[in-house]
């Protein structure tokens, strides 16, 4: 179970990523298991147009979660890496996976994403 | 005579105050109604413009609407198209969405079930309405972003359907839905999309066959 901090360091992590691409979130934006595995998806999809975030620890099973994000990234650290990060690499990337990141917001990720393991 | 005369301008001064919010902040509950608006013509040969083709969509795009043009390293098939502004916050980017994207996704998660939706072009048009009763096109509402849009419009010519989703929100939010009749791919434009890009891009637009 997620602590409240956990799930601020998310937040703002995704809040930060979205305004670096100049996009605004959704008006229904929450975060939960299912928007932090987008989300990891998100950053490790910003490898093939970018080396942002290639230094980053693969996550356990290849699938980002609340508390790994925020052990990974947080305190900063997210903001460190997003400096590498171009603008066009993140549009593209949250462009393609806003439609599963929308979908977990409502509690309805599914499996058939098959979104890629970090490896 | 006086006092009834000024109790109707504050009338007028406070509905056109609501119309204007009402307008602008978008404030349906349920979100917009699709509404059909005839295709943009093209009034008079496009002299100075790009050809480009993504997929099969060939279009013909003005000179000053682009800045520069973008391809990098990415899984999906995208293209950028930055504005002639040179503010790379002001681009639009196509992309391919394929039906385990869309369709064939939707359907396996259940969303489709009593629906008699199978073409892309169906399931565009039955969210276009608020049922406020089938919980399935609610999600899918809510999902594809048409919720929370401010206007959602459909433009058809020959086998050829653009589905705008218009976002109130400022920046790369705006969504078309480009659907071809008779094929499983649809495509995309995403972005920092003004009306005057949309309306060029679909004045000179044709399908062709990938050369």
């Amino acid at each position: 179970m997620a602590t409240e901090q956990e799930l601020a360091e998310v937040r703002n992590m995704i809040e930060s990523f979205y305004e670096f691409a100049g996009i605004r979130l959704p008006n229904n934006f929450t975060v939960n298991e299912g928007v932090a595995a987008v989300f990891g998806t998100m950053l490790y999809e910003t490898r093939r147009c970018s080396s942002a975030f290639v230094w980053v620890p693969q996550p356990p099973g290849g699938r980002a979660s609340i508390a790994w994000l925020a052990t990974q990234l947080a305190r900063g650290l997210f903001n460190s890496y997003r400096k590498q990060l171009s603008l066009s690499c993140a549009r593209e990337v949250i462009r393609v996976w806003r439609t599963p990141l929308e979908e977990a917001m409502i509690g309805l990720l599914s499996s058939t994403w098959r979104l890629p393991l970090w490896v | 005579m006086e006092a009834a005369a000024m109790g109707l301008k504050k009338l007028l001064f406070l509905s056109s105050i609501w119309f204007f919010l009402t307008s602008s902040l978008c404030l349906a509950d349920d979100g917009p109604t699709l509404v059909v608006e005839p295709w943009p013509d093209a009034t008079k040969e496009c002299t100075s413009c790009v050809p480009i083709q993504f997929g099969k969509l060939d279009m013909k795009i003005p000179l000053s609407e682009i800045g520069r043009i973008l391809v990098i390293g990415s899984d999906a098939a995208a293209l950028h198209i930055m504005s002639a502004s040179g503010n790379p916050r002001e681009s639009v980017l196509f992309l391919t969405v394929p039906p385990r994207r869309f369709l064939k996704h939707f359907e396996s998660i259940g969303l489709l079930k009593n629906l008699q939706i199978t073409t892309n072009e169906q399931l565009l048009d039955a969210i276009g309405v608020a049922t406020g009763t089938d919980k399935n096109i609610e999600k899918l509402r809510k999902i594809l972003e048409v919720a929370d849009a401010c206007r959602y419009t459909k433009t058809s010519k020959g086998p050829v359907h653009a589905y705008w989703i218009q976002s109130p929100l400022p920046g790369g939010s705006q969504v078309v839905y480009f659907v071809i009749d008779g094929e499983n791919d649809m495509y995309m434009l995403a972005g920092d999309l003004t009306r005057e890009f949309f309306e060029a891009t679909l004045a000179n637009l044709k399908i062709s066959d990938i050369p």
